[in-house]
């Protein structure tokens, strides 16, 4: 067993992920998870009431009377881990460069209107502890609050950064292996695809963390993993598949914790795709609904790491739509494929990521999808191959997982029910899906202001979608992760970036 | 006499330099077109799925991939005579500064892997010679035949499983424990180096128990070719005048085979240690994956799912070149040793 | 002794020949030996123990596991006999050519061969695989790329001693020359160690095509090919260890099985080359 340094977590997960760890750069699973720890927002997700936000870097704000400003109050006496205290400037600073670099996670700005040519107008400092925010586009301040708790507007300390910076890069460069926040932890060492550490940041606005550092450790290989958690030399292991989780269940040293996560899988026809006109056709939708073996994939084959969720907003998220109306059943499905005229023998060409546990899902519906005539022909392929593919809306069909960019409705929303033919790349527009009414329902569901009005809004899209699109939503994750006993405090939410570790102690 | 020689040694010198350019630069052609020819978007990779499609198209021109192929090849090479080997999209570091971290990794390990395969292959091909056709000889043989033929990663697996999980005797995947892992510091890369220059006690030994798996598991793949080889070459120098000349001297059988066979076999048993040496620097890529080594076989796969251009052509140069190299001073020793081959 | 007799006498020939043969019936029977279908699921029993049912245990999605192994001789033949159906014939052809006429045209193949021995095998292969697409023909044609410089060499070798030979020299007398010598003459001689070098690579790429596979570039779900399985069975190997224990022993068998062939076959020819 190796040997343990106190006050030290370690955790076993895969970070080849990570492209940078610049908070208006990264945006990877891995990335986002670390930026939790490191930085903070003006607003955040509350980890112990979900769907409620938290005042982090502002103590208040305030609604402009017209309904496109903000006026925050930032928390008086909050410093970075450098000792430099907040400041309006740090906001600006923070917001702007992460509009101009425009790398990734710059989109879920621009959702406020803002672009690299104009966002300096809509930031503003009014004095010492108040900072001005307003936005152009058609949005509810709800909306632009629940856009500011993403990981793309952490706040970043602009004196530290300053004395970092490689002309006109906006420390780009620097804070790809560097932290510069005001969160529990900061970067002591980061050397990509093998290790981040973070010391504690004592100072830290909310309260220093229980432990004194948490090593992030690649481990590329589940098998691995599973093995360091087991022996000890991990304390926590992620992303173990299901079968690796049912044995280490009832191991007396290890616990088995299960989150909700909001990552949905669902399969996808491309109706624009003129070589196999068959997927244009909406019956096929319908019978695929009904072809796919829910309970089995979810309970047996994933044993339970997934849960059936049928609706686009996952279970958890406010307005979700809980109801599951399709289950297996083959004899439906060739009724209505066999009403369209759609003949026996068809073939599809199904794309999938080459990694667990798509193959097997791959596998469940190339069976069931069989006995009613379909022949799926899998495609494994590496992710950026498939999403390469559905980008240029080549594929036939594909099955895919998607997470919301952040936590707000109309992230998911704007992603599945609209589709603005405008060259925007949302889901509906690569499976060539024209739906005007529905995009502008989901347009005018953004910029309603009252918040029930709003969830049945929401409801009303998720009914049209599960009914009618080209999309069949099958699963949601349950995240599952191994914990050694000796670990408390540990908390997860929703969406991929709601980790954290400034409760835990070992 | 000594200016036709010294300029045959000249003409051998600048065709060796010649070969090594041809090959290097060939190499690197191939790679770039295969690497531009991938259908993975590195800049995809980089932004990610729900980018917008301007933050594509800028990460597109930030990698140079609206220029065509020749001029991007030729900035490449041009950037690469002045050591400057491009940024990496998936690790976001200089390519130059990723290498010379994990290129130590692979070539530490390689080369302990070498010491034990050809210290304990050399021994069974000697007594696999020596005693030859008996039992001792089919068990040896066997052994090595099996080590060779095993899927390498599932090798690694079960010892891992074995070894580290169920007997506690070798310590777990990586180079270090945490322990030690962030507080030693990187001088030469080389980790029994460091941690014995750095004086932290435990470090040193629990460096030697992590590198006993890996070592392990390409030892017993590699044994099986050294010791096959110079079982074969020592029968066939065992058959020559030369032999029975020194048995009718009366010379006892080792003095026969250390002193007169082994020598001699020198010329093949060395070809295939620099042949095992060089496979061994290819990366072993999948032991490096199972037991998560950061060396250049890794960083090589995963520069290629990534479509990271400058990452790949970085590191199949080094091991490119290593190659080149490896092979030439094979040729070279053989000629220092065995004197019939000129 | 000579021939046939004397390399049946070898005992690794023999066991090599008599696994290569029953892996190679197990192929072509394969319909008529196979228990189960090997794409057959059943969820409710996946993952079981080796039972009498199921002499091998169930993989995760509960197909049979020994079914799979027998289907899957067939994808590791047909890719092996690809693979040397591509590299010996182009090795030899450039071997001989550049052993035969000399001067600037050896230099420039010997030179390009040379270069193509410098690529990593698997690497370049993972590349390649990567470009084109994961397939059976695609991982042939990935192994095949780098794996023919050795037989280039040797047939190299070969012609120049022949070259230097007096046998080559009364073939010419003779009047016969060019393609003819070289089919008729030169060729023969290479095939002794042709033969030691093929059946070496063979053992070697069926291990190549198993990384392949486990790294997910292998053939197409839901056709069994060993590789794959293995992958399939590392993600549960510590607890069900059958899954991936079958596939790894059959590759270790049919490696090894090459292995002793080619010793064998060495052993048998002329020890002094090679």
């Amino acid at each position: 067993m190796a040997a343990e340094v106190p006050g030290t977590l370690v955790v076993a997960q895969s970070l080849d992920d990570v492209v940078s760890l610049d908070p208006a750069e990264g945006f990877e699973l891995s990335s986002v998870q670390a930026f939790t720890s490191l930085y903070q927002r003006l607003v955040q997700s509350d980890p112990d009431r979900p769907g409620a936000l938290r005042a982090t870097l502002a103590s208040d704000w305030k609604s402009g009377a017209d309904g496109h400003s903000l006026v925050f109050t930032l928390r008086p006496g909050a410093v970075f881990s450098s000792g430099n205290a907040l400041r309006p400037e740090d906001v600006v600073f923070s917001l702007q460069r992460a509009v101009r670099l425009n790398r990734s996670p710059a989109f879920i700005l621009n959702e406020l209107g803002w672009t690299a040519g104009n966002v300096d107008r809509f930031l503003v400092r009014i004095d010492d502890l108040h900072v001005g925010i307003r936005w152009p586009a058609r949005v509810g301040s709800a909306f632009v609050l629940n856009v500011l708790s993403a990981t793309v507007a952490s706040i970043v300390d602009e004196q530290e950064v300053a004395r970092h910076l490689v002309a006109g890069d906006a420390g780009n460069g620097w804070l790809h292996t560097h932290s510069a926040g005001s969160g529990p932890f900061r970067i002591r060492r980061y050397i990509p695809h093998e290790a981040l550490v973070m010391d504690a940041n004592p100072q830290a606005p909310l309260g220093a963390p229980l432990l004194k550092t948490v090593v992030i450790k690649n481990v590329a290989d589940a098998a691995s993993r599973r093995l360091l958690v087991e022996v000890g030399d991990a304390d926590i292991a992620r992303d173990l598949g299901p079968d690796q989780i049912a044995a280490l269940r009832g191991k007396p040293d290890l616990q088995v914790l299960e989150y909700p996560s909001a990552s949905l899988h669902y399969l996808l026809f491309n109706t624009a795709n003129r070589a196999n006109p068959v997927l244009g056709n909406p019956a096929l939708w319908q019978a695929a609904r009904w072809l796919i073996d829910y309970q089995g994939i979810a309970e047996q084959l994933l044993k339970r790491q997934y849960i059936v969720h049928q609706a686009f907003l996952a279970q958890g998220f406010p307005g979700a739509l809980d109801t599951t109306p399709y289950h297996l059943d083959v004899a439906k499905a060739r009724a209505i494929l066999a009403n369209a005229g759609i003949a026996p023998g068809t073939v599809i060409k199904l794309d999938v990521f080459n990694q667990p546990p798509f193959n097997e899902i791959a596998q469940s519906l190339q069976a069931t999808f069989s006995q009613a005539g379909i022949r799926l022909q899998i495609l494994p392929a590496v992710a950026s191959e498939v999403y390469g593919k559905t980008r240029a809306r080549t594929e036939e069909a594909v099955w895919l997982y998607w997470i919301p960019d952040y936590y707000d409705a109309h992230s998911t929303a704007s992603a599945f029910a609209m589709n603005r033919e405008d060259g925007t790349q949302s889901i509906a527009w690569r499976a060539g899906w024209h739906i005007p009414e529905l995009s502008a329902l989901t347009a005018a569901a953004v910029e309603e202001q009252d918040p029930a009005a709003r969830a049945h809004l929401y409801e009303e899209i998720q009914t049209q979608v599960q009914r009618d699109s080209p999309f069949v939503i099958a699963l949601q994750e349950r995240a599952q992760l191994v914990m050694r006993n000796h670990v408390h405090g540990y908390r997860q939410g929703l969406t991929a970036d709601m980790v954290y570790y400034d409760r835990v102690t070992r | 006499m000594g200016a036709a020689y010294g300029l045959r040694v000249l003409r051998r010198a600048c065709d060796a330099v010649l070969t090594l350019v041809l090959t290097i630069t060939g190499l690197l052609a191939v790679t770039f077109a295969l690497s531009s020819l991938s259908p993975i978007d590195p800049a995809i990779r980089l932004v990610g799925d729900h980018a917008s499609a301007d933050s594509y198209q800028q990460a597109r021109r930030d990698l140079g991939l609206d220029q065509s192929w020749p001029v991007q090849f030729e900035r490449y090479v041009g950037h690469a005579l002045h050591g400057d080997f491009g940024v990496s999209t998936s690790t976001g570091q200089r390519v130059r500064d990723d290498l010379e971290g994990v290129f130590p990794a692979t070539v530490e390990l390689a080369t302990i892997a070498m010491l034990v395969s050809a210290a304990v292959g050399l021994g069974f091909g000697l007594v696999g010679a020596w005693r030859r056709g008996g039992l001792i000889d089919a068990l040896i043989r066997l052994l090595s035949l099996a080590g060779n033929s095993v899927p390498i990663f599932w090798l690694g697996l079960l010892s891992l499983y074995l070894f580290y999980a169920h007997l506690h005797w070798a310590a777990g995947p990586g180079r270090l424990d945490d322990a030690f892992e962030y507080s030693i510091d990187r001088v030469t890369g080389f980790v029994l180096i460091d941690t014995w220059r750095s004086g932290v006690p435990g470090a040193f030994s629990n460096a030697i128990a992590h590198l006993a798996l890996p070592v392990l598991v390409l030892t017993a793949n590699t044994i099986g070719n050294i010791a096959r080889m110079t079982r074969a070459a020592l029968l066939g120098e065992i058959a020559q005048e030369y032999v029975i000349v020194a048995r009718a001297k009366g010379a006892g059988e080792a003095r026969v085979m250390l002193a007169h066979i082994l020598p001699n076999a020198a010329g093949t048993v060395l070809t295939v240690f620099g042949l095992s040496y060089a496979r061994l620097l290819e990366g072993a890529v999948l032991t490096e994956t199972v037991f998560a080594w950061p060396g250049i076989g890794r960083y090589l796969t995963t520069a290629l799912f990534a479509a990271d251009t400058p990452a790949i052509l970085g590191a199949t140069l080094v091991i490119g070149v290593c190659f080149v190299v490896l092979n030439r001073c094979t040729d070279l020793l053989i000629r220092a040793v065995d004197p019939r081959i000129l | 002794m000579s021939g046939a007799p004397r390399l049946l006498a070898s005992a690794d020939v023999r066991i090599g020949v008599s696994v290569l043969g029953m892996a190679l019936l197990a192929a072509l029977a394969a319909p008529w030996i196979a228990p189960f279908d090997p794409i057959a699921q059943d969820i409710g029993h996946r993952l079981s123990p080796p039972t009498l049912t199921h002499l091998l245990g169930t993989d995760g999605l509960g197909r049979d596991i020994l079914s799979r192994l027998i289907y899957g001789t067939r994808p590791t033949f047909g890719l092996i006999a690809l693979v040397a159906a591509l590299t010996v014939p182009i090795g030899l052809t450039v071997g001989i050519v550049a052993g035969y006429c000399g001067g600037w045209l050896e230099r420039l193949l010997m030179g390009i061969t040379d270069i193509v021995m410098a690529f990593p095998t698997l690497v370049l292969a993972l590349a390649f695989v990567g470009v084109m697409g994961p397939g059976l023909t695609n991982c042939a044609l990935a192994l095949a790329l780098t794996g023919w410089p050795a037989y280039a060499r040797l047939a190299r070798t070969e012609t120049l001693h022949m070259r230097s030979s007096d046998y080559l020299a009364a073939a010419e007398m003779h009047g016969i020359v060019g393609v003819r010598l070289l089919w008729g003459h030169v060729l023969p001689s290479c095939v002794p160690a042709m033969q030691i070098r093929l059946a070496l690579d063979l053992a070697a790429i069926i291990l190549a095509a198993a990384g392949l596979g486990f790294l997910g570039f292998g053939i197409s779900p839901p056709t069994p090919e060993w590789g794959a399985m293995i992958a399939d069975g590392s993600k549960v190997i510590f607890d069900q260890w059958w899954v991936a224990a079958s596939p790894g022993a059959a590759i270790l068998s049919l490696s090894l099985a090459f292995n002793l062939l080619a010793d064998g076959l060495r052993d048998a020819g002329d020890p002094f080359h090679g």
